[in-house]
């Protein structure tokens, strides 16, 4: 029984040492398993769209994730997706909603919010409140006039309507101004989120999205559009000062693509632009632009064929091509490292395109 | 209606009425004038189905789909009944040439016919022509030809018909057939109506209530349709040996566009199309012994508007002329040579410039008989379009009869076929997408096939094996560069077999007749002229390996029994998944009542017997159980006493 006795306080004595051992270290590191969520827009009369994630560790891929998830197709068009607080947003099309999912493991467990939601695309977020470009209505492709932003209050999933005619693409917020680019002007509008008062920056082109550098400078990319053309000496990047919203300068990208993607390094002093050659060519590519000096590379960083959207690992700054031949087939990922060079390529769904890294803490 | 087109409308009405006012009391034997058959003989060597009025009658209001579906080997993509295209043996619905009176009417701006927009209706026979015939009937024919017609009694004096027909998910259909005929002149007019609301509950397998962990219970939206139609043909005997005719066809067609499932439940843009099409054909003939001449003048205006919006107005005219000499004496065998002249007008939004083009095609084809039993049959075209100088399209058909008695014969078929499809007007000049340096598709069609038939008394059958090789090159798809825009992008091969049998017994006041057709569709991607493809070396999107239907017909003492049962294989759709395979059962019960020469015919009809869910194309709902009642009035032979005389 002493024998007993003894053991039980050694035992006692141990683990409050252990303890008190314990506090004074700092807690373990967090684990975290490092994708990419790569969204198949799929095929707008047939199949509809999928995740692929992407082991940036591992290097392997998996399908369907979606419907992995939660044991259902996603069935629509996912135009973009975005992660705000562990929460991801699929702004999808056809039928038109705002999906809500775990970031972690895609899985829903609230109904998507379709009221007042039509043609969404893209999404920025504030706290508890986002904002999203949504096309409304269309009747003319010329001037989207039933365009708006869709204000949601993300704890009850009310929306409320910002009508901002003009066909709202890229959105991103700045202290208390939400900037808009609208895709049938060549302006940018500028939301002051406290009263809703709208503004507008003229542009030389077309504005498609944005990214912001390590001085805190807006930049936009600038296209031409079928509907808008615009003089190939207009188009390439804008960079503007969010302070006074005064456009600092205009980097000519005569080959953007039409669709404006841009990206930013992990350290915001590379812009990437996605590029396409003008018809009949029918290469795709991708430039860097030196925020500091303002310039556009030489050359081409990397060079495809059917290129459909990228990404940049904010880890490593590798290059993710999403390459998509055609709306009735798989596409395809390609990586590459920061100096051009492929690392890997995978099959992913139909017309791959967005990436969206993410850290999902094991 | 534009007026130009009013002012056609009425002129052939008004001929019409003149017609109807001739004196009727010649007294001339007349030739049979078969508009349709007289090219079909140079494709000995084809498989070639003919649909006649019983199965046609089958359908009740239906349209060329229903029709395929039920009776034939041939996938058919569509929806719960605004759009449907045919997939003739894997090929892509612009590789199938729809003919009116030998007039392919496949839209020149998308390149293929909307199946659901040609009504059974209006013609007495349809005949499917399996593989390629561009050596007859020019463009588009790679992978299959469908020929609609109907045949002209003479002498029948008056004949009246009525239908109308009532089903489930408020459908219905009302159709009129006026018809005269003499010795001298045929008139007829069929003219028709047809509505679906196609507002069918279903349960939504594609929306998930994440809150209540179960599918969401729907009802389908914004699929509702509205079609009128009227076709009218005349036939006049000028003189013993001069015929004329003049057919107007005139179809007004306009559907709400299904939205899929997701968009049917949260929303999503609802649109609407309509479309008219005029086709005004006419024509003289003229026989002097073995010599036969015929002329043919078209005009096809085909309109679309999108959603209402008048900016978006997309619309043909065509011109045709064609010239055909016949000889059924040259060289110990027939011969057909002659030319056919088209010109092209679009008029279309999203075109720039005044875009026109001309194709003219000169042919000829020679049959006769090689050795006893064997014939053979030898087809050449060069076709000169605007911008694609030379489409020679040769083929070359033999038939031997192996077995000819009393009760039975087998033939056995061979032929070899070259085929081409001008890209379409979208394809080439679609601001700014479209691509002008666009090849035309090619394609060599091998086959061969076996037909048995046997009779005895009133009993019989035949079965039929068909084995077949086709390649298509420079296959046209849209790709993804700065904007989509359509390229030669790969090669495919298909090569299948099909087997058709049907049977007739008769015991004792009893008939029955039944048929069992199948089809099995290998068609790969063998070569991609575009570095990113993925799909080479699979099977084609939305090509059934398997596909296969059945029918029994029983009839007693003007009592009938239909049931058809048909299965659609599993196939993929465009991400390489595989969408299941379904068995669709239908049955219809159905009594005719003669009182002298009247016939009433009342028919009740059950679609989807076994209530089945299932997906032609990938989220797009299709009716469940659904119901249909039919009666039909039909007056025929009728003489008046100025008639009778005849």
């Amino acid at each position: 029984m002493k024998r007993i006795k003894n053991f039980m306080l050694f035992v006692a004595l141990f683990a409050t040492a252990f303890v008190s051992c314990e506090t004074e270290n700092p807690p373990p590191e967090k684990i975290f398993n490092k994708v990419a969520y790569v969204t198949n827009y799929g095929s707008y009369s047939g199949s509809k769209s999928e995740i692929s994630i992407y082991d940036t560790d591992s290097s392997l891929i998996t399908h369907d994730a979606y419907k992995a998830a939660n044991s259902v197709d996603f069935t629509s068009n996912i135009e973009s997706m975005s992660i705000h607080e562990d929460i991801a947003y699929f702004m999808s099309n056809n039928g038109d909603k705002i999906d809500i999912v775990d970031a972690k493991t895609l899985q829903a467990s609230v109904n998507p919010i379709s009221t007042d939601i039509t043609k969404p695309r893209y999404f920025a977020a504030d706290g508890n409140i986002a904002y999203i470009s949504c096309w409304g209505d269309v009747d003319d492709w010329n001037v989207m006039a039933n365009s708006y932003i869709a204000k949601i209050d993300l704890s009850t999933k009310t929306v409320a309507k910002i009508a901002l005619p003009g066909g709202p693409e890229g959105v991103t917020i700045i202290g208390n101004k939400l900037y808009a680019a609208l895709t049938t002007t060549k302006k940018i509008a500028v939301i002051d989120l406290s009263s809703n008062d709208i503004s507008y920056i003229n542009t030389l082109a077309i504005p498609y999205h944005f990214v912001v550098d390590d001085a805190g400078y807006l930049w936009a990319s600038m296209v031409s559009t079928y509907t808008v053309p615009v003089g190939l000496d207009s188009v390439g990047l804008t960079q503007i000062d969010p302070a006074n919203n005064e456009v600092l300068a205009n980097v000519n990208f005569s080959s953007i693509g039409s669709n404006g993607f841009i990206h930013i390094s992990s350290d915001k002093k590379t812009v990437y632009a996605l590029g396409k050659e003008a018809w009949p060519g029918t290469a795709s590519s991708i430039y860097s632009i030196d925020v500091s000096s303002q310039t556009l590379s030489s050359s081409a960083l990397v060079s495809g064929e059917s290129f459909n959207g990228f990404g940049v690992n904010p880890e490593n700054d590798n290059i993710y091509v999403l390459i998509s031949p055609s709306a009735t087939e798989n596409g395809s990922l390609k990586i590459y490292n920061s100096s051009g060079s492929l690392i890997d390529e995978e099959v992913t769904g139909i017309s791959p395109k967005h990436v969206v890294f993410y850290n999902i803490e094991q | 209606m534009p007026i130009n087109k009013f002012a056609i409308l009425v002129f052939g009405l008004s001929l019409s009425a003149m017609v109807w006012s001739q004196s009727l009391d010649t007294l001339i034997t007349l030739q049979e004038v078969q508009v349709i058959a007289e090219k079909e003989q140079y494709l000995i060597g084809s498989k070639i189905e003919t649909l006649d009025s019983v199965k046609l009658n089958s359908v009740l209001g239906g349209s060329l789909t229903e029709i395929l579906n039920l009776y034939l080997p041939i996938y058919i993509k569509q929806d719960a009944g605004g759009l449907a295209t045919i997939r003739f043996r894997g090929t892509s619905p612009n590789h199938t040439a729809i003919l009116f009176n030998g007039i392919n009417i496949n839209s020149l701006t998308l390149g293929h016919s909307n199946l659901s927009n040609i009504p059974i209706f209006l013609f007495d026979e349809v005949k499917i022509q399996y593989g390629s015939s561009s050596s007859l009937y020019g463009s588009d024919a790679i992978g299959g030809s469908i020929y609609l017609g109907n045949n002209p009694e003479w002498d029948k004096g008056y004949n009246v018909g009525v239908q109308q027909d009532i089903a489930s998910f408020g459908s219905c259909f009302s159709g009129l057939k006026l018809g005269y005929s003499n010795k001298k002149v045929k008139y007829s007019i069929k003219l028709f109506y047809q509505k679906k609301r196609n507002n069918f509950p279903f349960l939504n397998t594609a929306v998930r209530d994440f809150e209540k962990n179960e599918f969401a219970v729907d009802t389908q939206k914004n699929a509702a349709l509205s079609n009128y139609g009227v076709l009218q043909e005349l036939y006049l005997k000028i003189s013993d040996k001069m015929f004329y005719y003049l057919k107007l066809w005139y179809e007004d067609n306009w559907h709400q566009i299904q939205p899929n499932m997701s968009a049917n439940y949260y929303g999503g843009s609802f649109k609407e199309i309509q479309n008219k099409h005029l086709r005004l054909i006419s024509g003289f003939k003229y026989y002097s012994g073995k010599h036969k001449l015929t002329t043919d003048f078209g005009y096809i205006n085909d309109y679309q508007l999108y959603d209402k919006n008048d900016e978006q107005l997309i619309s043909t005219n065509s011109l045709i002329a064609n010239l055909n000499y016949f000889n059924t004496r040259f060289l110990n065998g027939n011969l057909n040579t002659g030319v056919n002249y088209t010109h092209i007008k679009p008029d279309v939004y999203a075109y720039n410039g005044n875009i026109e083009e001309s194709r003219i095609d000169i042919f000829s084809s020679y049959k006769r008989e090689l050795i006893p039993r064997m014939s053979m049959a030898l087809n050449l075209r060069e076709s000169i379009v605007s911008d694609y100088k030379s489409q020679f399209s040769p083929s070359l058909g033999l038939d031997y009869l192996f077995v000819n008695s009393s009760n039975q014969t087998l033939h056995c078929k061979f032929s070899v076929s070259h085929s081409y499809k001008i890209p379409t007007f979208n394809d080439r000049y679609w601001y700014p997408n479209g691509n002008p340096d666009l090849l035309s598709e090619k394609g060599m069609n091998y086959e061969f096939n076996t037909k048995y038939e046997f009779t005895r008394n009133k009993n019989s059958f035949h079965i039929g094996l068909t084995g077949f090789l086709m390649e298509v090159d420079n296959w046209i798809q849209w790709v993804n560069l700065d904007i989509w825009r359509p390229r030669n992008i790969k090669k495919v091969q298909n090569k299948g077999i099909e087997l058709h049998f049907e049977n007739t017994v008769q015991i004792s006041g009893y008939r029955l007749n039944s048929g069992i057709n199948y089809s099995l569709t290998k068609a790969i991607e063998v070569k991609s002229y575009h570095n990113q493809s993925t799909s080479t070396g699979k099977q084609l999107i939305y090509t059934p390996r398997h596909i296969g239907n059945a029918f029994i017909t029983l009839d007693y003492r003007k009592w009938y029994l239909l049931t058809t049962a048909s299965y659609t294989g599993e196939r993929f759709n465009e991400s390489y998944k595989t969408l299941d395979g379904y068995f669709l059962l239908n049955t219809s019960l159905g009594k005719n009542f003669h009182f002298k020469k009247n016939i009433i015919s009342v028919n009740f009809k059950v679609n989807n017997l076994l209530n089945k869910a299932y997906q032609n194309q990938e989220l797009y709902a299709m009716p469940g159980r659904n119901y249909a009642v039919s009666i039909k009035y039909s007056i025929t032979r009728l003489k008046f006493k100025q008639n009778e005389k005849d």
